[in-house]
Formats: C-alpha cells, structure tokens, sequence
C-alpha cells in the first residue's frame, strides 16, 4: 500500500466518484458463435474452430442460451429490457481478437437502468448490461537468458495468443458512477458476485478472469457537481485489489491536485507489489472503434410476454431472501447471511423447518455443527447423505429430551457421512437418553449406596459433591443419562434418605 | 454442351458415364484458358477423384442428381475445402480453407463437379476483373475488351462455352454486370435467400451468391439447388423454395403483366444505346406486357449510398488480414511491432482499389463522420427500399439496362475510379435493397453484347425467371455465341 497519505487537513475537501465495469463470462456450454465447448484451462489453441479464428468466409450464429443468461441477469438486476436491440462490431487492430473487430452491442444493448442494492438504502445505478465475444488471451514473454519468463506490457520478446477463450459469451455490467468510497466498489462487486453465482450463470472466478472488473475513477471538491477528469483502473485481479487500487488512486489523485497538478485521463494499471498503480497509455492514443451494426447477425425483439416469462422463472435472490427469512422465522443477521451463502442452503433450510423443526435451531445447526462438518469433511452440504427429514428428526429427538445435545453431535456427523434415519443411528450408537425417573432411579440408588461418603459431603452443605455423583451416573450410563433429570432425581432420593 | 442443363444431367444419369460433359469441358479450357485467363485454378486430379465419387453414386442409383456430371466454375471467394481461395488476392494466395462453402456442399449432392475457380477483382472489389492479382480476363467477345466484374471469370468462363453454368457474388452488380458484358443470364437472388457461408466476406449485408447461365432455365435449376435456410449462416431466410424454380418451363407465363421503366434512364444513356432499349421495350411490349415510365426516385443517391456502405462493412471485413495470419511477410520477422508487421503486410498484399476501398470505409465510419457519411447512406437505403417496393407493388418488376454500355476495353478506366464506379449505377440498387434482380442478354452494340437488367419483390425470383425465360423464348439474343464457342 501507499504510504503518503493526503494531507489529513484536505482529507475531507475531496470526494471521490467511481465507476465499474465488470465483465462476466456466462458459464454456456459453447462459445457464443459456434459450437466450441466453452471451458477454461484446456490446452492452448485446442477448443477453437473456423467461425471463432475468424477464418475467411465463415458467419456467425448466435447461441440463444447466452442471450436467455443474459435477459436473467438483466431482469435480476432489475433492468429495463430494450424491445429492439442489435449487435454491432468494434473495429480494433489487435493480435488476441482473430476478426480485428469485436462483436458486441454500442447503442442499444440489450439491458439497460438496473441497479444493486449494496445494504438498505444504499443503491447503486447499473447504465447498461450487454452481451459481446471474449478475445484471446494473449500473455507477453521475455527472454532471461535462454528462458522465456513473464514480462511487462510492451517489454516483451514475444507474445502467445491462446484462442481458446475467443468467443466465450462475456457480459459487461456497466455501474453508474454512483460509488464514493473504496469500500463501496468492494461491496458493489461481492453483491454482483452473489447475484450472478444465484442465478448459476457463471462461476464468478477472479482468479481464472471469469470476473474481471474495470474501475472509473475521479476526485472533485466536495460540494461541486462536475465530475474531476477520471483516469481508468486495470489489472485488479481480487476483490482486495480492487479496494486498494481505487483507495490508492483516490490518494494520488488527491496529491496531484493539492500539489498544483491536474489529472491526464489515462489508463492505469494496479501493481500489486508496489501498491500504486502505473499509468499505461493516455486517452490521447485511445482508439476510435468505429462501431457499426453488425451485418451478419438480425436484430434482436423481445416483446413484453418474453420478458414476464424471464421474470416468472427468476428465483428468489439473496436479499429478498434474507429479509423474507428474517420476518417469517425471526433469524438474525448471521443466521440470514450464513442462509443465502448459496441457493441450496435456504432449500435445504425451508424443507428442514417444514418437518416441524424450529427455524432458530435448524439455522444454528446449519451455520455452526454442518458448516465446521462440511469443512473438516470436504463435502457440501449437498453433497452429504444428510437429509431434511434426518435432521429435522433428529431435532425432534433433541427437543424431547430423546437424545443429549451433544451426542446430538455425533449422531449428525454419522447422517452427513453415511445418511439413514436419525432415530436408527441414535440407537445404533447408543445414544438414546435415559429420561424416565423409573429407569433411572434403580441406577442412581445403587450409586448412592456405592458412595455414601460424598452423600455425606454432599448433606453437609457441599454443592459440588452433587457433580461428583452425577458424574459417576455419567460414567455408568455411558452418557445416556438426562443430566437435568439425574440431577433432580439424585436431590429427591437424598432428601428422602435424610 | 449443346443441351439445357436438365437434359444434359439426365444423359449422364442414363448413360451411367460421369464425364460425359466434364471431358469436353476441360477440352475447352484447355484449348482457350491460356489467352482468355478466367480461371486461378483447375485441378485435374481433384476433378478425378470428383469424377470417381459421382460414378459410385450413379451406380447407387438412389439419388436424384439434378446436377449430375454438369462440370460447373465458382467464382474464387467461395470456399472449397482443400482447393485454394485466393479473392484474386496476394493477401490470400496461399490461404486453402478446412471448409466448404455452403453452396458448394449443396451443388456437389446435386452431382455437379467443380472444373475451376474463377479469376475475379480482388476481394471483389472492382467492375472489370482488373484488380486481380493474378492477371486480366479476357472477354471472350473481344479479348481486347473486359469481361467485366467482380465475377468477370464466372461470366466468361460460361460465354466461352468452358461450362455451361458457373456461380458468382454479386455486391454491387458483380454477377449481372459481367453477364451483360459476356452475354449470358446471371442472376443476384433475394439477400438471404442463399447461404452466405464460406463466402469471403466484401460487404456482408450486400453480398449475395448467385448463378450464371446461358438461359432462365438452367439459371433456375442451379439457383434452386443452392437457395435455402442455412443454420450456419444467420442472415438466409427460412422462406422455403418454391418448386417451379426446379422446373421453370411448368411456371405459368406472366404475359399481359405490368413492367415499370423508371424514367430516369433516358437521361443517363446515349443516345444509339437508348435506341437499343427502347428495341427491347418494344420486344417486351410484343410479347403482351404493359410496358409503363415511372418515377423511381433515388437512383442517382443509391450510387453515393453504395460507396459509402460497402466500403465501411469492407474496412472491417478486411481487417481480419493482417500480417498475423494471411498473407506472406515482406520482411520477415524484422519488425519493431506488430503495428509495423501489419502495415507493411497489409500495403504490399493488397492492390490499390482493395486499399482506397479500405481508406474509405475507415473514414466514414470514424468518430465525427459517421453520421454525415454512413448514417445518411442507410437512410438513402432505406428511402430506397420503400420506393422499389412501392412500385412493385403495381409492377411485376422493373426493367432496365444492366449498364451504362457494353464491355470497355482493358485499361480503359483503371485510372478512373468514379468512371468505373458508374458503370454499377443501375445494378447497385439490387443490393441496397435486398431484392432480386437478373441480367440477360438483349442483344448486340458493335459486335459486342448488351444486357437488360429485370427486377421484383422480395423472393420472386421465379417470376423473373419467368419472364426472362417468356423473352428468351420470344427473341434469339441469349442464343449468339462468341467465336471462341463451340
């Protein structure tokens, strides 16, 4: 990180103004032109064809899947759908996009006016979502010696292209620039990552460029409407980096002002091991695209039925989820979070409670002992033997004083690996709480008798002693003793021995 | 090959003898094909192994082979896998594509085999196949003289008897301008209604693949094997094909059917070829069809709107060429940048009009010009569109001639660029449009052939057909052959 922070008197004269770009690739089975399997980390070169090299007399043909992901992401994020849009080309000379033009939408994408909500009342404004083609990936080499290693932007020795990701459907979320802190670019991505993996339609992985963020970036005077001349952050490749690169961008550009300076409008790029981030080319060499309607492919209409039927098959997102969950079952914050970490989780919750279960319980079950299993065992929960119905049996047992809530445990960690029914495995291990004053009674008088020195402590005001034989019981029963019960029943017959 | 196609496909299927009709056609190319240049490449052993295949198939029997042992040309942007495309490009000389044109696959179930692939202007860009890097076409007519263009090979390879049907691309009037020049029919259909793919891109919303014949008959038969739906090719149209087109001496004659002549051409023809069209309105009028002027406005704007749209859609089409793939490297790998390699593989591949057609595009389509030039030209097209289908909703179609004159002789307009550019003014309203149109010969102007140009509505290419086949029926012209004919 930078360590010249602005001057602290200044720090509240400035506000920042940020917007981001996010890219997303949609998770199709093949790329969006041709029939090329859309995956990541095969072989270079190896999932391409003809139509996505862009070879000499060969058409596009639109994969309809990619548009119907993208009507669903569109209406999740609460856009308006445009009745008519177009595909049009961007024309740039580069050696990863095999066309020299990128298939894409300019003015008439396909969504446009969403927003995301980044914690009540806190909304951010989306301008547009539209669909385009993946490039290549190029990865630019130098030589050491003999050895070729990765290089620097235009410091290279050479440049491998992989096509294999040219043609993957990619869609661009473009934010409004409604963001004013660091933190709130940070909160606008994970909320657009959560929305995104709900609707399954794509893995989300920053790591593997299936999310890719760009961030529009200005200062201005606090108070003054106008926006300060932004510069445009790249290569933040986690959610942290992108936090830091804006806050670092926020501090230079504050310190260029302050110093006299004025902002060029550039890109930059984030360096990590620096901190900072390094100006790469300046608008003045930006590229004019030329965008035109793309003659090889229709237009697209959607009517007002097509987009209520979109509507109609949405799932329930996350935050309506959690606020749903919070009225209807009186859970607190944690429990909702924990609940809409992933879809699964609530379905596996709602069917748990629908079998009489109490909701507070199932969601503390689900966040502390399966969470710590499903960790420690390396399984998901939908993965594991557990079912609804086993826990929410197994509950039931707890609630009656059937079974101990610790051995509660054990019970659960035998249904997640092996499943079967919970009453079964409880009297499988043996687990089943002796809870009626008539079959414990016998054992704890034969205790009593076996220990009348305690008894005698225990008589003369000693509390503690009390534990000790409960213990003893414990050791007995091997645990299946209702430690309330033992208690009161041990008292009883005492009192009656006076 | 002194038969229609028809009868001509039917004695190779009776006779069980596949080169019945490729034997004597390659007799032909040989004997002319060293003075006449229309073809960039022939292979032999290749027209073998074609030869062999379709035997098997006669024995078969099975099949329907509407085209069997027809030896056809196509024009050398359509893609056939394993065989050179070269565009008549540098750029393209040594690219051979893993595919087949859509067209191609369709002609070859049909049982035609593939004799050559025809010389044309590079990226078929130009009016008289003289911007091919591989040399000029001779007319066959005169071989001082152009075959006209961009599918100048196709037209002549059929007006020398080399084949009896060849296909060409049309974007602007490059099938039905060098059919005129050559004497013989040739038609652009209906945009969509043949598959595009495999089609070396010049301007995709304008290019069409179309047919070249010695009359509407086997124009028809040829243009029916080709059209329809193609899920490759996201433009063609699921219109179905209609069945006269398989069998257009059963269509049902449009005689006593309404022709518009819009007035204009009286201002832009001389004054002898004038005459010669009003010969052909009077044939036309013979026949039983009422032959009317009307207002068509916009033919002079459609020229300005073409070299505008065509360009723009070329610039970004050709982009795909440049230096990293395609092509040879003046210099090597010694270059500071890709930015160098693609300049100096992209100015010493190209030719001149491939480049100023480039330089074009790239400058209407750039930021603060795209909406007085690119812009305003789709407004002229469609202004354009709405008062061709206006009248041709009181007209059967719209006759006129297919060019300004006859073929011109080689070098004539190579440095004149917009004198060239003229020669398309009534062929490129077709292509802005969409609609079909077909040039057919009407005759001759000192010894050299003209042509007429019929165009209708959407999908109606059997009613031009038609009425082509009705004049040709009528009239003797589509029957003259140039001497190199046999």
């Amino acid at each position: 990180m930078s360590t010249i922070a602005a001057n602290p008197e200044n720090q509240t004269k400035w506000e920042m103004v940020i917007g981001l770009e996010v890219h997303v690739e949609l998770h199709t089975e093949t790329k969006l032109f041709c029939s090329c399997p859309n995956k990541f980390g095969a072989e270079p070169n190896t999932l391409v064809c003809p139509v996505c090299l862009g070879l000499p007399g060969t058409l596009p043909s639109l994969n309809r899947r990619a548009v119907e992901l993208h009507l669903k992401a569109a209406r999740a994020l609460g856009c308006q759908i445009q009745e008519f849009s177009k595909f049009d080309r961007k024309n740039y000379f580069y050696p990863d996009i095999p066309k020299n033009f990128q298939t894409s939408q300019y003015d008439l994408p396909l969504a446009y006016k969403g927003w995301l909500e980044l914690s009540p009342g806190r909304v951010i404004g989306i301008t547009r979502i539209h669909l385009e083609e993946d490039t290549g990936k190029s990865t630019h080499l130098a030589l050491a010696g003999n050895e070729l290693q990765p290089s620097r932007l235009g410091k290279s020795d050479r440049t491998h292209i992989d096509y294999n990701r040219a043609g993957v459907p990619l869609l661009e979320i473009v934010s409004e620039p409604d963001m004013r802190e660091a933190e709130e670019a940070y909160q606008y991505v994970d909320k657009l990552r959560e929305v995104i993996l709900w609707l399954g339609i794509s893995d989300c992985k920053m790591e593997q460029g299936s999310l890719r963020c760009d961030a529009n970036v200005s200062v201005r005077p606090l108070g003054q409407r106008e926006l300060g001349t932004k510069t445009e952050i790249k290569n933040m490749n986690s959610l942290r980096s992108i936090r830091d690169a804006i806050e670092s961008e926020r501090v230079r550009q504050i310190q260029v002002l302050e110093s006299g300076g004025r902002i060029v409008q550039e890109t930059r790029g984030w360096d990590e091991g620096s901190g900072t981030t390094i100006s790469m080319r300046s608008k003045e060499e930006a590229q004019d695209y030329r965008y035109f309607p793309e003659p090889d492919l229709p237009s697209l209409v959607f009517s007002k039925e097509e987009v209520k039927a979109v509507d109609d098959l949405l799932p329930e997102l996350p935050a309506a989820r959690r606020e749903r969950y919070q009225k209807a079952f009186g859970l607190d914050t944690d429990a909702v979070e924990y609940l809409t970490i992933e879809p699964f989780f609530g379905q596996f919750f709602e069917s748990t409670v629908a079998t009489g279960a109490d909701p507070v319980e199932v969601a503390k079950w689900m966040a502390n002992t399966l969470s710590r299993l499903s960790n420690e065992l390396e399984t998901s929960l939908q993965d594991s033997k557990l079912t609804p119905v086993s826990l929410g049996e197994l509950l039931s047992l707890i609630a009656s004083d059937e079974v101990g809530a610790k051995s509660g445990q054990k019970v659960v960690e035998v249904l997640f690996t092996e499943g079967g029914d919970a009453g079964s495995v409880v009297d499988k291990l043996g687990l089943r709480q002796l809870s009626s004053p008539a079959q414990l009674k016998p054992i704890l008088q034969e205790i009593l008798n076996e220990n009348p020195a305690v008894v005698a402590e225990f008589k003369e005001g000693k509390g503690k002693a009390l534990n000790v034989l409960v213990g003893k019981v414990m050791k007995q029963t091997k645990g299946a003793a209702n430690p309330g019960l033992t208690r009161s029943l041990l008292e009883e017959l005492i009192g009656e021995s006076i | 090959m002194s038969t229609d196609l028809k009868t001509a496909a039917q004695r190779v299927k009776d006779s069980g003898q596949a080169d019945l009709w490729v034997k004597p056609s390659l007799e032909q190319i040989d004997r002319h094909e060293g003075r006449l240049n229309c073809l960039l490449s022939s292979d032999r052993n290749d027209v073998t192994r074609q030869l062999e295949s379709l035997e098997r198939r006669l024995k078969d029997g099975g099949e329907s082979l509407p085209l069997a042992g027809v030896p056809i040309v196509l024009k050398d942007n359509i893609c056939v896998e394993g065989q050179p495309t070269t565009c008549g490009s540098k750029m393209l000389g040594n690219f051979v594509p893993p595919y087949n044109a859509t067209v191609w696959n369709k002609l070859q179930e049909a049982g035609a085999i593939l004799v050559g692939k025809a010389n044309m202007d590079e990226f078929a860009m130009g009016s008289s196949t003289e911007n091919s890097a591989f040399g000029i076409t001779r007319n066959p007519w005169d071989t001082e003289r152009v075959p006209g263009g961009s599918s100048g090979g196709s037209a002549a390879v059929v007006s020398a008897g080399y084949v009896p049907a060849a296909l060409g691309s049309d974007t602007g009037g490059s099938i039905r301008q060098p059919a005129a020049f050559c004497g013989v029919t040739g038609l652009k259909p209906t945009y969509g209604r043949v598959s595009r793919f495999g089609l070396v891109a010049f301007a995709s919303s304008l290019d069409q693949i179309g047919p070249l014949a010695l009359n509407a008959e086997d124009t028809a038969l040829v243009l029916n094997c080709i059209a329809g739906y193609d899920p490759l090719d996201a433009t063609s149209s699921e219109e179905p094909v209609p069945a006269d087109l398989a069998d257009l001496a059963k269509a049902p004659s449009l005689e006593s059917s309404k022709i518009a002549v819009p007035k204009i051409v009286n201002e832009l023809l001389s004054a002898d070829l004038l005459e010669h069209f009003h010969k052909t309105i009077e044939e036309f009028r013979e026949l039983g069809f009422q032959v009317e002027e009307v207002d068509l406005p916009y033919m002079e704007e459609s020229l300005s709107a073409y070299y505008v749209i065509a360009p723009a859609e070329a610039s970004s089409n050709l982009a795909r060429y440049d230096g990293v793939r395609y092509g040879q490297r003046p210099g090597g790998l010694d270059y500071e940048n890709i930015s160098e390699l693609t300049t100096a593989t992209r100015s010493q591949m190209f030719g001149k009009e491939v480049k100023r057609r480039i330089m074009l595009g790239t400058y209407t389509l750039s930021a603060g010009y795209y909406d007085a030039y690119y812009n305003r030209a789709q407004k002229v097209r469609t202004a354009l569109r709405n008062a061709y289908v206006s009248t041709l909703r009181d007209y059967q179609a719209i006759l006129t001639p297919t060019t300004p004159g006859p073929a011109f002789k080689v070098g004539e307009k190579v440095d004149d660029p917009v004198a060239m550019y003229l020669s398309d003014i009534f062929t490129v309203s077709a292509n802005l449009t969409g609609l079909p149109a077909l040039s057919m010969p009407s005759g001759a102007h000192q010894g050299l052939p003209l042509g007429v140009q019929l165009l209708g509505k959407p999908f109606s290419e059997v009613s031009l057909l038609t009425l082509c086949r009705d004049y040709q029926k009528a009239t003797q012209h589509h029957l003259s052959r140039p001497a190199v004919y046999s």
